[in-house]
């Protein structure tokens, strides 16, 4: 049976390449599998539509849903002047702006491309305005997109969990200390360009305008609260925390901020059931496509391979870093994702590597992935609002790059980093 | 045809808009109803269920904007009528893959419709209901691009940043 699956692997994975689409590439190598393997190919749709049938993928839709609604309200813009207020006065500051924003909505948004999209337009906007050069803007804007995902809601970690089978709570919770690690060397960065290109800074605001931009972000700044606070206090599941977001989202839109069209709901519901039709054609499919790889033994195989070939649990995550990157680099993430999870986490298991961290690294390798050229979907959002060639940006980013590589490696070689909240807060 | 591809699609339009408003229901009710000590068992079970078919609703509008995730970097570098031919050939292996579904999806219903939900008076073969028709679209969506591939026409791709993450 091994022999079988691997070399329908390669024939899918040729199909892949010359642009079958990934789910159909998936489906029919699961059809294959079963076919050579004298399984009733019934399994197969039966296996596709119970792996939607899932508690934890409701967070995908729902949260997906938050981040459009939060988008096309006026949630953007306070959040904006806000960290503008806190941290415009210091020297580049709306490039810290920028990245503190970018923080902030990371915890009402669980994508890289909804806040590349969302607050990003803004804050691109408003460093042209103020002299900067269109690639530093976005540049910026994209490096600091890639938190999104990292901090908590997060849509590649529901996806992680649920196809990885690892606590998406746990998931979450990892993703705090990373992901304001981020921030803090993208600022660092930033605080270093500043002074060597003398970028502009306002004068400080004042502690009333200050209070003034907190007091019309406020309702917004509540989100990650309610979301948190809820999951921790127990009052709902990390699934849940996302239909109550989605509700507090068009409480904040149609009654608070008012500035919400009810009648924009129907197309943002479509796109958003569009979305994630995309992600469950997948995931449906990578089910379907694992539970074959299972049946052949190959995961059980290709652990101890690991291992034997490797030898040691940081070698391995060297190994596994390089390779996500490079694969980050020309494929997609979601679809990097699927592919990958049942090849390297059980290898990873089979090192002992904690579950919670390799799923974190697993996630950040694919959203530097998302800002690196030739196939960074963020990278060609950002480049789209700035108005800017895709060669321009993708040269743009390469400095930005390295406080991501930074704490990349932080995460793989200082588990508790990843580990610390889940285990004080979990006891995972 | 037009007119049918546009009653199909404001079919799916609807379907996706009761779906989702319908799960958000489901999930904020779980939530409500368990805060207020008078939990509802059901609320669970039906927001999976309306997520299956709100996956496959997603898969469908997907398949009409062409939005499916697919890797065309090396196929674009072809000459043009070769590019046209390896088009036609992805298409009739999304074909192959959606008639497999529908052969082998569709006795799921017959096979399951005695079973009930755990916690509700409805059958299980709901879960495969969607299958078929998602299947059916594809064949549809896969015939329309065939038939653009031999007037010399490719589709045009999505734009970047529809994708997902």
């Amino acid at each position: 049976m091994i022999a079988t699956m691997s070399w329908i692997m390669a024939v899918w994975f040729g199909a892949l390449l010359i642009g079958v689409p990934l789910f159909a590439s998936m489906g029919l190598a699961a059809f294959a599998f079963v076919w050579f393997a004298g399984i009733p190919a019934g399994i197969v749709p039966q296996k596709v539509a119970q792996a939607a049938n899932s508690f934890p993928l409701l967070a995908a839709p729902l949260f997906i849903l938050m981040g459009n609604i939060m988008n096309s309200g006026g949630v953007t813009d306070r959040i904006f002047a806000f960290a503008t207020a806190c941290v415009g006065w210091l020297r580049g500051g709306l490039c810290h702006a920028n990245i503190l924003a970018s923080v902030i909505f990371a915890g009402m948004s669980g994508s890289a491309v909804a806040d590349a999209a969302g607050v990003g337009t803004l804050e691109i906007k408003a460093m042209k305005d103020e002299g900067y050069d269109a690639e530093t803007a976005a540049a910026i804007t994209a490096a600091s997109a890639t938190i999104g995902p990292i901090i908590p809601p997060s849509l590649p970690m529901v996806i992680y969990g649920v196809s990885a089978d690892v606590s998406i709570g746990g998931l979450f919770l990892a993703g705090v200390i990373p992901g304001l690690l981020m921030a803090g060397a993208l600022m660092a960065m930033v605080t270093q360009l500043a002074r060597r290109r003398n970028m502009p800074r306002h004068p400080f605001p004042g502690l009333r305008e200050l209070w003034i931009a907190y007091k019309r972000a406020h309702w917004a700044l509540m989100t990650p609260v309610i979301l948190f606070g809820g999951m921790i206090a127990g009052l709902f599941t990390p699934t849940e925390a996302a239909g109550v977001a989605t509700v507090y989202a068009l409480f904040l839109g149609l009654v608070v901020y008012k500035d919400f069209d009810l009648k924009r709901l129907p197309d943002l519901i479509v796109d958003t059931v569009e979305t994630t039709g995309v992600v469950l054609a997948l995931v449906m499919m990578a089910a379907a496509l694992g539970w074959c790889l299972s049946i052949s033994r190959i995961p059980q195989t290709v652990g101890p391979m690991f291992v034997d070939l490797v030898g040691s649990p940081l070698l391995f995550l060297l190994a596994v870093n390089v390779l996500l990157l490079i694969v980050g680099c020309f494929m997609e993430a979601l679809a990097a994702m699927l592919i990958l999870i049942p090849i390297l986490t059980p290898a990873a298991a089979a090192f002992g590597i904690d579950p919670i961290q390799f799923g974190l690294i697993f996630v950040l390798n694919l959203m530097i992935g998302t800002i690196t050229p030739p196939v960074g979907v963020v990278l060609f959002v950002t480049s789209k609002i700035a108005g800017i060639s895709f060669e321009s940006m993708s040269r743009a980013i390469i400095p930005w790059l390295m406080p991501l590589l930074a704490v990349l490696a932080a995460i793989t070689l200082w588990p508790p980093l990843t580990t610390f909240l889940p285990r004080l807060l979990m006891g995972k | 045809m037009p007119q049918f591809a546009a009653t199909l699609d404001r079919l799916i339009r609807l379907a996706a808009v009761a779906l989702l408003l319908a799960l958000l229901i489901c999930v904020v009710t779980g939530v409500v109803s368990r805060l207020l000590n008078r939990p509802v068992v059901w609320s669970d079970e039906a927001a999976q269920y309306l997520l299956v078919w709100t996956g496959f609703v997603g898969w469908m509008i997907a398949s009409r904007r062409r939005s499916h995730i697919r890797i065309n970097v090396f196929i674009d570098m072809l000459p043009r009528p070769l590019r046209l031919t390896m088009e036609v050939v992805i298409q009739l292996a999304v074909i192959v893959l959606a008639v497999q579904m529908i052969r082998w999806g569709w006795p799921l219903l017959g096979r399951n419709w005695d079973i009930e939900w755990v916690t509700l008076p409805l059958s299980s073969a709901l879960l495969y209901l969607p299958v078929p028709f998602a299947a059916a679209v594809l064949i549809g969506q896969a015939l329309v691009e065939i038939g653009l591939a031999f007037q010399g026409r490719l589709a045009q791709e999505p734009e970047p940043g529809a994708q997902p993450l």
